[in-house]
């Protein structure tokens, strides 16, 4: 591998470990659920948009199925008046098949409209099929990040509170402690060593002072002796 | 664009995207979709009552050939109905007479062989798609109605008599509904 390859992959593999220390599964899902909520926004505008075409054609083809009963009705009434010879058998007979043309092509209309109608339901249930799915999706992630976000809490304080007990505390007070504890025993070891030395000096003075002790003590009692002497005692 | 409206551009989108995904009836607007009882409806209207402090919501769905009212009204609690409109005359002449005459409703009303028995009475405004809210929709004082609702015994039919003028009475039949009736709420197309 040449100097150049090294480097190249020591880079690489650098700039993955910060990637890795930089990268946040929580944020990561987060954007998640917002780019698949912006899918959802455009899937729910497309089946809108269907489902409002697939209203209106339905709409539409019974208006013209409707249309075609009317004129079908219409051609009965003319032949009817023509029996009752209301009017002439003939011009009814002409007016009753035009207005049968009429039927047949609304019910042409309708035939179109309705396969149109059924056209446009079939595709919005297949968009809301898709939308459900997606939907799902987001309520399975979103429950997911809210565990995640549980567990990440936990894990945190967990961390801390195992950190203080093994004493590699981040924040310092149990380090503080240590510190603050080998101060006082160092006080307490400095204070000992005065005791010991004031011991020691006090030891000295009270031998000192119980050698000469004596001859005070004599001296006294002569002194004793001398002012008995004067009083005549 | 300063960087800061990019970031309250964003924050917009983000919420106005969360509102579209998180759809619920009472955000329902004219051109929003809904599907009940196996049909796709449209909302036509979204109009508001007011009864002194109360207020209910009032959405006006139509299908291919259908057309229902779905009412909101929150007391203790929200109470969801649907209804149709009904032939006022159908209710029998006796009824606008007493109307008319007592200046309220029948204590009982007899529609389609079931017996109604009034509920309550109620004046109020109405605001044609009032849940605009805003300058204008706070200025207009809404058009006043009076309004009988009945029930049958066991509660499970409902009959309504309106009153908007002095010989003006429209009449609507339906029943309970439930929120989970309801699925699939879209916003309009874009």
């Amino acid at each position: 591998m040449s100097i150049f390859q090294r480097i190249f992959k020591f880079a690489q593999a650098e700039s993955h470990a910060v990637l890795d220390k930089i990268e946040d599964p929580i944020k990561l899902t987060e954007q998640g659920i917002r780019d698949l909520k912006n899918d959802l926004q455009a899937a729910m505008s497309s089946l809108a948009d269907v489902k409002s075409m697939a209203i209106n054609t339905r709409k539409q083809a019974e208006a013209a199925k409707s249309r075609a009963a009317e004129y079908e009705k219409k051609a009965m009434l003319l032949l009817q008046k023509a029996q009752f010879e209301d009017m002439n058998m003939a011009e009814a007979e002409r007016l009753a098949t035009m207005a049968l043309e009429e039927k047949g092509r609304q019910d042409e209309e309708f035939t179109r409209l309705n396969a149109e109608a059924e056209q446009h339901e079939k595709m919005s249930a297949q968009l809301q099929s898709n939308v459900n799915k997606i939907k799902s999706t987001i309520t399975k992630y979103e429950n997911e990040l809210r565990t995640l976000k549980a567990r990440a809490k936990t894990a945190q304080a967990t961390r801390k509170v195992n950190e203080q007990i093994a004493k590699v505390d981040t924040s310092g007070t149990v380090a503080m402690l240590e510190r603050m504890k080998e101060k006082v025993a160092a006080d307490e070891s400095l204070a000992a060593a005065y005791a010991d030395l004031a011991a020691d000096n006090n030891s000295l003075e009270n031998e000192i002072d119980a050698a000469l002790g004596s001859t005070a003590k004599t001296d006294a009692q002569d002194k004793l002796a001398a002012l008995k002497a004067k009083m005549g005692m | 664009m300063g960087l800061f409206d990019r970031f309250k551009n964003k924050a917009q989108h983000d919420a106005q995207v969360d509102s579209i995904t998180n759809l619920t009836l009472t955000s329902m607007r004219p051109g929003f979709l809904v599907d009940y009882d196996l049909k796709t409806w449209e909302v036509k209207a979204a109009n508001r009552y007011e009864w002194g402090s109360m207020i209910s919501l009032e959405w006006q769905l139509v299908s291919a050939d259908d057309t229902i009212y779905l009412e909101c009204e929150t007391d203790d609690e929200t109470e969801w109905s649907i209804s149709r409109p009904i032939s006022f005359r159908s209710l029998g002449e006796s009824v606008r007479r007493a109307i008319m005459e007592t200046g309220d409703g029948p204590d009982q009303v007899s529609w389609q062989g079931q017996t109604y028995y009034l509920e309550e009475t109620a004046g109020g405004h109405f605001f044609a798609n009032g849940q605009v809210t805003g300058k204008a929709a706070q200025s207009d004082e809404g058009a006043p109605l009076l309004q009988w609702g009945y029930e049958t015994e066991d509660g499970s039919s409902y009959l309504t008599i309106e009153q908007w003028g002095d010989t003006d009475f429209q009449a609507f039949a339906g029943g309970p509904a439930h929120e989970y009736q309801f699925s699939n709420i879209l916003p309009p197309a874009r």
